[in-house]
C-alpha cells in the first residue's frame, strides 16, 4: 500500500556525506559541531534548510537507531506532546503521527507522514543509513485535532555514517511548510535556537541510550564502573596506549597490583589477630588506615585484573590460532572446520584486543593525577596587540573576533569585559569572561601565548609580521556562597563506648569527627556539650576547610599560568598565521593547517580550531601520562604524585582541631 | 594553693582521674567555668585567679562530684540538642542516645502530615503524645521544631512533671504543653483526647541484669526512672505499644527508645500488636540497635 520512495533520493543524501553541495543556499549559523545553511523559496516564503555536523561518541547506527526509536524520541525530546506509528510496512517503511508543542505564540502542529529507511554505501565505501520522510495525508489516517495545524507540506532526510573516530558524521535536509503566518523573527529563532538546542539534544541521546544499554548489559559491573569515585578528567583525550610508554605501564601496574594484594593480606590477618584477641584497640587503628587506602586502590585495582585476564586470553587464544594453523601455516581461511575455528578466534582476539585498549587507556587516566580545578571553571581571555603598529592592532581585533564566535560555536557563554578599539583602527585591549561550559580552560589554556600573523597589509604591497598576545587565565568562582558538601561524602564518626550505652551511662560523650572522603580532610569537634551542636560546628568548619583546598588550588593554577605567561616577546610565538600560503602553523606540536581561508578561519573557527586545540591537549595528555609513569618508576614509590601532592595539601589542612579542652 | 585557672583544672583532672570519675577532664572544666560563670572554658580563661568565694564555692562543687553526684545535677543545667535544660535531682538525665529519638519523630511527623488523609489535619492543630517526659527534652525539642504541634505529656513523676512544665516554659513552648501526672496504666487515660499522630518516648528500659554494672552516678537518678522496665527492661515499652493501639490515629507512629538487646525480642516476638505494625528499627551513632517505629495501621 506504501509507495517507495525513488531510489535516487537516497542516494542524493548519501552523496551530501562526502560532498557537500550548497549551492543556492548561504550560511546561516553555526553551533555544537553543526553548520546549517538555508535557502529561501520567494514563492512560499519559506526557507529550506540543509545542515552538516558531528554527532560524538556514537556510531552511526546507535544515532539511527535513536533517531528512529519513538519510544525512545519521546523520552528526550521535549517538544514531542504525542509520537506513533499508524501504520507499518516490512521493517523499514511506516506511516508517523507527530504533533509537536511549539513554544508560545506559535501554534500546536502535527504530522502525518511516510518515513523509509535504506542501508548504503558512499562513493567511499562506508556504510551509510539515510532516512527519508514526507508528508502523506491522502490516506486520511487520523483526523485533524481542533487546536493543532496538520501540516500538508513537510521533507526531511537524514543520513549518517561513521566519521572514522567511533563518532557519526551527519547530514540532514528539511522542509516544512507550516502553514499559517509566521513572523520572521519567529522563523529565525527557530532556526537559530531552536534547530541548535534540538540538536544539541540529539547529541546527548544516543551517548545517554549507549550508557542505559550498557548499564543493562553489564549490570552489577557497569554500577561498579560508573560509581567509581576516582576523579574523572573530563575528556577522553587518549585514544589508545603509545607503545612507547607500555613497559612502564605494566611496570606500574604490576606495582599497583602486588601493593593491593599486600593490603588485602595485611587487613585480612589484622581482623583474624582482632577477632582473636576480642577486639583489641590497636589492631583495629591499623586496619582503619590500610582499608582507607583499600577502598581508594579498590576501583583501579579491579580494572587492572580486567585487564591482566584479558591479556592472558588474548595470548592463549593467539596461541590457539598459532597452533591450529599448523607449523607451516598453510591452512586457508575458512578451509573445512579448523578454519572456522581459526575465524572464530580471530574474530574473539578483535573483539578483545579492542576491550583491552580501552581499558589501558582508562587505567592510564586513572593514574594520572587528579585534576585540581573543578571542570566547569569560568576563564579570562586577554587579547593585545604586540609588535607592529596598526596592523598588529588589527590581527588582536581579528583574534578577538574569532574567539567569540568559537566560544558561539562551542555554545558557551561569553561576556566582553574589555574592548578598547584605536581610532585609527583595530583593537588596543580586549578581554572576555567566558563561562557556562565545561572544559573552558582545559581547551582555551592552549592559545596563550603570541601569535603572528605574516600578510600583505592593507596599506602596502610588501608581506608585514605583526604579533598580538593572547593571556588565558582561570577564574576561581566567586559563588563560595552556594559551595555546599555532598552530605554522602562525609562519613560520620561519634565516640563509641563499649557497654550497652544507652541509659544505664551518664557520660559526656559529645565528641564528633567528621571525614571528607573525597579530600580526607577530617574535623574534630568538642567544644560544646552536645553532639548535637558539635556536628553543626564541625559540618561548617568540613565546609570552610574544603572550599578552601578548592580556591587554594585554584590560586594554584592561576599563579601557574601567570608564571608560564611572560612579555610580549616575539620568541614566544606559539601560532603563525600565514595569509600568502594560506597557512595556519602552531609550533608547539609542529602542528600544520593547510590549506586555510584565513578569513573564514577567522569568522568560523569552529572545527579547525577546535581540530588544533585537540590535538594539542592528546599531546599534553601523553606527556603528562610519560612523566606520571616515570616518575613512580624512578621513585618505586606506591603514590602517584597527585597522591603526594593531595596528602600535603590535607596535612596541611587537618593540624587544628576544634578543640578547647586541653587548653591551659 | 594556687588559685589560677590552668593549675586548677589540671589538677582537678588528675584528682577525678585517680577517684575513678567518669571523663575527669570534662568534668573538671564544666565545674571551673560554672564556679567563674561560664559555661564552658576557653584559651581567654586559663590565666583567670579564682576569687576566694570562688574557690570555696569550686571546693563544694568538687566535693559533690567526688561523691559520684552527676555534673548536670551540679551544674542544675544541662544542653541537649540545641536547648538548654534545667537539671534537678532525681529527675532522670537526658542521654545523648536521645537526641536522634527527637530526629526520628519529626521524620515520622511529616509521613503523617504528607499522607493528608489525616481526618484532624485542616481543622484542628495536630497532637503527639511524649510519654515518661523526665526533664521535658523530647517534648521542647519538638514543641520548638513543630510550630503547629501540641503536646500531651504523660509523666508518673510528680518532680518530672513540674521539672517539664519549667524546660518547657524556659524555652517559651508551655503554651502547647498539656501535662498529665499519671501512671500509663491509668484506665481512661487522656479521656476523650482526639487520636493522636504520634507518640514518642523513652520510657524506663534497662534490663535488670544490666543493674549490676551502672556507673554510681545513676543512683542519683529515681529509681523508677532506671529500674521501671521490669526485669527484661520490656515492662513499659509493652505497655506503650497497648496505649498506642487504642489512641493512635490510623497511620501514626509510635516511635520509642530500647536498650539494644529489645531488638531481635520485638522482631520474633512483636511484630504485630494489635493494629501497629513494627515498621523499622533505628541504630544510634554507636551502631547499637536503639529505637523502635511501629506505625498503626
Amino acid at each position: 500500500m506504501l509507495q517507495p520512495f525513488p531510489n535516487q533520493e537516497f542516494v542524493d543524501a548519501c552523496q551530501q556525506l562526502e560532498v557537500e553541495n550548497t549551492d543556492g543556499f548561504e550560511f546561516f549559523t553555526e553551533s555544537h559541531d553543526v553548520r546549517i545553511f538555508r535557502q529561501y523559496n520567494s514563492t512560499s516564503g519559506l526557507y529550506k534548510y540543509k545542515i552538516y555536523g558531528f554527532l560524538h561518541g556514537a556510531t552511526p547506527e546507535l544515532c539511527a537507531q535513536v533517531y528512529r526509536d519513538l519510544d525512545y524520541r519521546r523520552t528526550w525530546d521535549s517538544y514531542v506532546n504525542e509520537l506513533k506509528v499508524l501504520l507499518q510496512e516490512g521493517d523499514d517503511r511506516e506511516v508517523v503521527y507527530w504533533h509537536v508543542n511549539f513554544p508560545w505564540p506559535m501554534s500546536h502542529r502535527d504530522y502525518v507522514y511516510q518515513r523509509q529507511l535504506k542501508i548504503l554505501q558512499t562513493e567511499s565505501g562506508n556504510q551509510a543509513w539515510v532516512v527519508l520522510a514526507k508528508a502523506c495525508n491522502e490516506l486520511n489516517l487520523i483526523p485533524e485535532k481542533s487546536g493543532v495545524i496538520r501540516v500538508i507540506d513537510y521533507l526531511q532526510s537524514c543520513a549518517l555514517t561513521s566519521d572514522g573516530q567511533g563518532g557519526t558524521r551527519a547530514y540532514m535536509q528539511y522542509y516544512d511548510d507550516p502553514r499559517g503566518s509566521i513572523p520572521t523573527m519567529l522563523i529565525n529563532w527557530g532556526a537559530k535556537t531552536g534547530v541548535p538546542g534540538f540538536l544539541s539534544m540529539m547529541q546527548k541521546a544516543p551517548t545517554m541510550l549507549k550508557a542505559a544499554t550498557a548499564a543493562a548489559a553489564l549490570g552489577a559491573q557497569c554500577g561498579r564502573l560508573l560509581l567509581s569515585r576516582i576523579p574523572l578528567r573530563c575528556h577522553r583525550c587518549l585514544h589508545s596506549l603509545p607503545d612507547s610508554l607500555r613497559p612502564k605501564f605494566d611496570a606500574r601496574i604490576g606495582r599497583l597490583s602486588a601493593e593491593f594484594d599486600a593490603l588485602t593480606a595485611r587487613i585480612a590477618q589484622a581482623a583474624n589477630a582482632a577477632a582473636a584477641s576480642d577486639g583489641a584497640a590497636p589492631a583495629a587503628a591499623k586496619i582503619e588506615s590500610d582499608s582507607a587506602k583499600w577502598h581508594q586502590l579498590k576501583p583501579l585495582a579491579d580494572k587492572i585484573d580486567d585487564l591482566l585476564l584479558l591479556r592472558q586470553l588474548a595470548a592463549e587464544t593467539r596461541q590457539l590460532i598459532s597452533s591450529l594453523n599448523g607449523v607451516d601455516g598453510d591452512l586457508e581461511d575458512g578451509d573445512g572446520e579448523d578454519g572456522e575455528l581459526v575465524d572464530m578466534a580471530k574474530q574473539e582476539n578483535c573483539d578483545r584486543d579492542r576491550a583491552i585498549a580501552g581499558l589501558e587507556v582508562e587505567i592510564a587516566e586513572m593514574l594520572l593525577p587528579p585534576r585540581s580545578l573543578p571542570s566547569d571553571c569560568s576563564v579570562l581571555l586577554e587579547v593585545k596587540p604586540g609588535v607592529g603598529g596598526l596592523e598588529a592592532m588589527l590581527f588582536a581585533a581579528e583574534l578577538f573576533h574569532m574567539y567569540t564566535a568559537y566560544a558561539q560555536y562551542k555554545g558557551w557563554h561569553f561576556d566582553i569585559v574589555e574592548e578598547a578599539r584605536a581610532d585609527i583602527g583595530g583593537l588596543r585591549s580586549g578581554a572576555l569572561e567566558i563561562s557556562n561550559g565545561v572544559g573552558v580552560f582545559d581547551e582555551l589554556k592552549y592559545e596563550t601565548g603570541t601569535h603572528r600573523v605574516q600578510r600583505v597589509p592593507q596599506t602596502g604591497d610588501v608581506i608585514h609580521t605583526s604579533t598580538a598576545t593572547v593571556f588565558v587565565m582561570p577564574k576561581p568562582e566567586d559563588a563560595a556562597a552556594d559551595f555546599e558538601l555532598n552530605s554522602a561524602d562525609i562519613e560520620i564518626q561519634v565516640h563509641k563506648s563499649s557497654g550497652p550505652g544507652g541509659q544505664g551511662v551518664n557520660k559526656h560523650m559529645s565528641a564528633v569527627r567528621l571525614l571528607h572522603k573525597p579530600t580526607g580532610i577530617r574535623v574534630d569537634c568538642q567544644v560544646e556539650r552536645t553532639q548535637h551542636q558539635n556536628m553543626v560546628i564541625a559540618n561548617r568548619m568540613l565546609r570552610e576547610r574544603v572550599l578552601r583546598l578548592r580556591l587554594e588550588a585554584l590560586a594554584d593554577e592561576e599563579r601557574a599560568a601567570r608564571a608560564v605567561q611572560s612579555q610580549r616577546d616575539r620568541s614566544d610565538r606559539i601560532r603563525t598565521y600565514n595569509y600568502q600560503q594560506g597557512r595556519i602553523t602552531d609550533h608547539r606540536g609542529r602542528l600544520t593547517l593547510s590549506p586555510v581561508d584565513m578569513r573564514v578561519f577567522i569568522d568560523q573557527p569552529g572545527q579547525q580550531l577546535g581540530g588544533i586545540i585537540q590535538a594539542l591537549k592528546d599531546r599534553e595528555e601523553l606527556a603528562l601520562l610519560e612523566q606520571t609513569l616515570t616518575a613512580d618508576s624512578a621513585s618505586g614509590a606506591g603514590d602517584s604524585a597527585g597522591d603526594a601532592q593531595a596528602k600535603q595539601q590535607r596535612s596541611k589542612l587537618n593540624n587544628t582541631p576544634v578543640r578547647d579542652e586541653g587548653v591551659v | 594553693m594556687t588559685t589560677r585557672v590552668s593549675k586548677l583544672r589540671s589538677r582537678l583532672h588528675r584528682l577525678f582521674s585517680k577517684v575513678g570519675v567518669p571523663d575527669p577532664g570534662a568534668s573538671a572544666n564544666y565545674l571551673l567555668a560554672h564556679c567563674i560563670g561560664q559555661r564552658t572554658l576557653t584559651r581567654e580563661h586559663s590565666r583567670l585567679e579564682l576569687t576566694a568565694q570562688q574557690l570555696s564555692k569550686l571546693t563544694g562543687l568538687c566535693n559533690r562530684r567526688l561523691q559520684r553526684e552527676p555534673l548536670q545535677y551540679i551544674l542544675g543545667e544541662w544542653d541537649f540538642r540545641d536547648v538548654s535544660l534545667v537539671m534537678r535531682a532525681p529527675v532522670f538525665i537526658p542521654r545523648p542516645e536521645t537526641e536522634k529519638l527527637v530526629d526520628l519523630a519529626k521524620q515520622c511527623w511529616s509521613a503523617v502530615g504528607a499522607s493528608s488523609s489525616h481526618p484532624h489535619s485542616l481543622s484542628r492543630p495536630r497532637l503527639f503524645s511524649e510519654v515518661c517526659t523526665g526533664s521535658g527534652a523530647v517534648s521542647v525539642c519538638l514543641l520548638r521544631d513543630l510550630p503547629q504541634a501540641h503536646c500531651l505529656a504523660i509523666e508518673l513523676l510528680p518532680e518530672a512533671c513540674h521539672l517539664t512544665w519549667e524546660n518547657c516554659h524556659r524555652n517559651g513552648v508551655s503554651n502547647r504543653l498539656h501535662l498529665i501526672n499519671a501512671s500509663l496504666a491509668t484506665p481512661g487515660l487522656l479521656g476523650r483526647a482526639p487520636p493522636l499522630s504520634l507518640i514518642v518516648a523513652n520510657p524506663p528500659y534497662v534490663p535488670e541484669l544490666d543493674m549490676r554494672q551502672l556507673q554510681p552516678e545513676v543512683t542519683f537518678e529515681s529509681p523508677v526512672a532506671l529500674r521501671g522496665g521490669g526485669i527484661g527492661g520490656l515492662g513499659v515499652i509493652v505497655q506503650l505499644m497497648d496505649f498506642a493501639d487504642a489512641r493512635l490515629a490510623t497511620g501514626g507512629w509510635l516511635a520509642f527508645e530500647m536498650d539494644s538487646s529489645h531488638g531481635q525480642l520485638l522482631r520474633d516476638r512483636f511484630q504485630n500488636r494489635g493494629s501497629l505494625r513494627l515498621d523499622r528499627i533505628e541504630s544510634d551513632f554507636a551502631g547499637k540497635e536503639r529505637f523502635c517505629l511501629y506505625r498503626k495501621l
